[in-house]
């Protein structure tokens, strides 16, 4: 005889936990202090974002120019690639950090 | 304090709000993970996991999904990047050693339980997931779509399908007795 949809809703609530406070203050105990320290996590990896732009743009631009429109694709697959991987640095290290 | 006051408490700092948000929605994160992931241990770790990553993405919800959705959702990745890093050292250690069942499974006191688990552990994860989302937890089909980041209909189908094969594995199992 197959299960009805009440059985079956039972049986995957039947060992949820209800209330735990030990649980609770196991998160709670683990929450960085302050958020101000996740504030500057987040300001760090746009600042290195804005960085990263405001100095490979220019040089991005300076290159296409001197070696002609061929090689804009490159230049721009070049920059969009460095600006991503310090973008995921910085994801990283504040990860790090954060822990 | 109703959940919106608490979110917002929680945004501007409040660990104490964030707290009761941790105790209001724990059973539900748990029993997803418990469920979707069928280890004990480990789904409470990445419960534990999620709910501090909520406290600092929370300045990030901005409640166009229920916040247990996204508490959901959160788990939801966590679980993955857990699977994904399994596989990894899995496959590492793969020349070395045979694989050994997890040691902390559901609790083995209940005959059912376990037909429920083995029953379970016979899905597709994404189907474990719709199925622990929506008939465990009972979140909506785009709810669960939200958490799981899968398309509405796509969910509907695991629930459907999850469903169907949960319920004739456990017949079956029913049966034989």
């Amino acid at each position: 005889m197959r299960p009805s949809e009440d059985e079956l809703r039972a049986a995957l609530l039947a060992d949820a936990p209800d209330r735990d406070e030990a649980f609770v203050a196991a998160v709670t105990s683990r929450l960085p202090q302050g958020r101000t320290v996740l504030n500057w996590s987040a300001w760090l990896r746009r600042a290195v974002l804005l960085v990263a732009l405001a100095t490979l743009a220019p040089l991005a631009a300076e290159a296409a120019a001197a070696l002609g429109r061929a090689v804009d694709a490159t230049m721009v697959a070049v920059c969009l690639t460095l600006v991503l991987s310090s973008w995921m640095a910085a994801g990283a290290v504040a990860r790090t950090l954060r822990r | 304090m109703d959940e919106t006051q608490l979110i917002a408490a929680a945004r501007a700092g409040s660990a104490e709000a964030f707290a009761a948000l941790v105790r209001r929605h724990q059973q539900a994160v748990r029993g997803f993970l418990r469920r979707a992931g069928g280890d004990v241990a480990e789904a409470d770790d990445l419960a534990q996991e999620a709910f501090i990553a909520a406290w600092s993405r929370i300045g990030a919800f901005h409640g166009r999904a229920s916040l247990r959705s996204w508490l959901c959702a959160i788990a939801w990745r966590k679980l993955q990047t857990a699977r994904r890093g399994a596989q990894r050292t899995r496959a590492r250690e793969r020349h070395v050693a045979q694989l050994e069942p997890s040691t902390t499974r559901l609790d083995p006191a209940s005959d059912a339980r376990l037909d429920l688990e083995i029953a379970l552990a016979g899905l597709e994860p994404e189907q474990r997931a719709a199925l622990a989302l929506c008939l465990g937890a009972d979140f909506s089909h785009a709810e669960a779509a939200h958490a799981l980041g899968l398309p509405l209909g796509t969910v509907k189908s695991h629930v459907a399908r999850g469903r169907a094969r949960l319920a004739q594995a456990l017949g079956a199992d029913h049966a034989a007795e």
